[in-house]
């Protein structure tokens, strides 16, 4: 767990200077690590641009970063493959108990969605929410078989 | 709910705010006009719009591979300037760049409706009564 202050010392010729500062950082969640997922864990970063801007101006997205967070370290799914004209990436899935639908209210996460999380290939988190669920499997998003590359793992439990 | 892990982390006032974004992580602009739970709802590689998970209205989109549709339509054609305080701004024109990635893809309903959603966002009056153009 990283701090949250941080201090610098300097010395300007006559006396030491320490200064306390607010850390910035990227805040790391463990998970399965996609190129290997039954080998160790590995870490995926919550960048600071983010999720600081969503705590400042979008506060129940930023209140379902605990799903992120959720979904990362339990996750059902894992698909290859996101987009287009971007090579790598990948799309953990799974199913938060709770998540805010708006400020102060909290609900049980619906049957009829999969929480998605989407990871660049330097394995960074950028976006995530809700998805509606594939037909045939509950863990998987709507049309996964067309979006996705090829899901590279599934929970057997 | 528990304390929120990020919560040592974060400080400040918290206002919902409705402004585009570009995040580099992804190489997307994301749009939400209303601080609700969203469902995403992919449309097409390009497109993802955001549905209220209360009543399920559209509450903004995602627009991803934007640096693919500057590189292949250029930037100056996703420009609008404008003035403020003296000063000429240049901002990129989310309609245009919508415009482009609409392109993009077949040219189906469900598409011309989902990117209409997205260029005219909920409480922005950008309809006329169609009864209007039937008498016309």
């Amino acid at each position: 767990m990283p701090i949250k202050l941080c201090t610098f010392l300097c010395y300007n010729g006559d006396c030491l200077i320490a200064i306390w500062m607010h850390a910035r950082f990227n805040y790391k969640c463990e998970t399965l690590d996609p190129d290997n997922p039954d080998g160790p864990r590995i870490c995926v970063e919550i960048p600071v641009h983010l999720y600081e801007r969503l705590y400042k101006y979008a506060p129940v997205r930023y209140e379902n970063l605990r799903a992120v967070k959720h979904v990362l370290k339990n996750p059902e799914r894992i698909f290859a493959g996101l987009r287009k004209l971007h090579e790598g990436g990948w799309c953990y899935t799974g199913v938060p108990e709770m998540w805010y639908i708006k400020p102060q209210v909290v609900v049980p996460f619906p049957d009829h969605l999969v929480f998605a999380v989407y990871v660049n290939p330097r394995k960074v988190v950028f976006e995530f929410g809700a998805e509606r669920v594939d037909s045939d499997d509950p863990f998987s998003p709507i049309d996964w078989d067309k979006r996705y590359g090829a899901p590279i793992w599934k929970s057997t439990s | 709910m528990e304390k929120h892990f990020l919560s040592e982390f974060v400080q400040g006032e918290q206002e919902f705010t409705a402004r585009p974004w570009y995040n580099p992580d992804g190489d997307c602009i994301i749009y939400q006009t209303a601080d609700e739970a969203v469902v995403r709802d992919r449309v097409d590689a390009i497109l993802t719009m955001y549905r209220s998970a209360i009543d399920n209205r559209p509450i903004g989109f995602q627009i991803k591979d934007v640096r693919a549709i500057i590189e292949k339509f250029g930037l100056d054609a996703l420009i609008v300037e404008s003035e403020s305080k003296g000063d000429s701004i240049r901002s990129v024109c989310l309609t245009a760049l919508l415009l482009a990635a609409y392109d993009e893809g077949p040219k189906s309903l469900e598409r011309r409706q989902a990117y209409a959603s997205a260029i005219c966002p909920p409480g922005y009056d950008f309809t006329m009564p169609a009864q209007e153009l039937c008498e016309a």
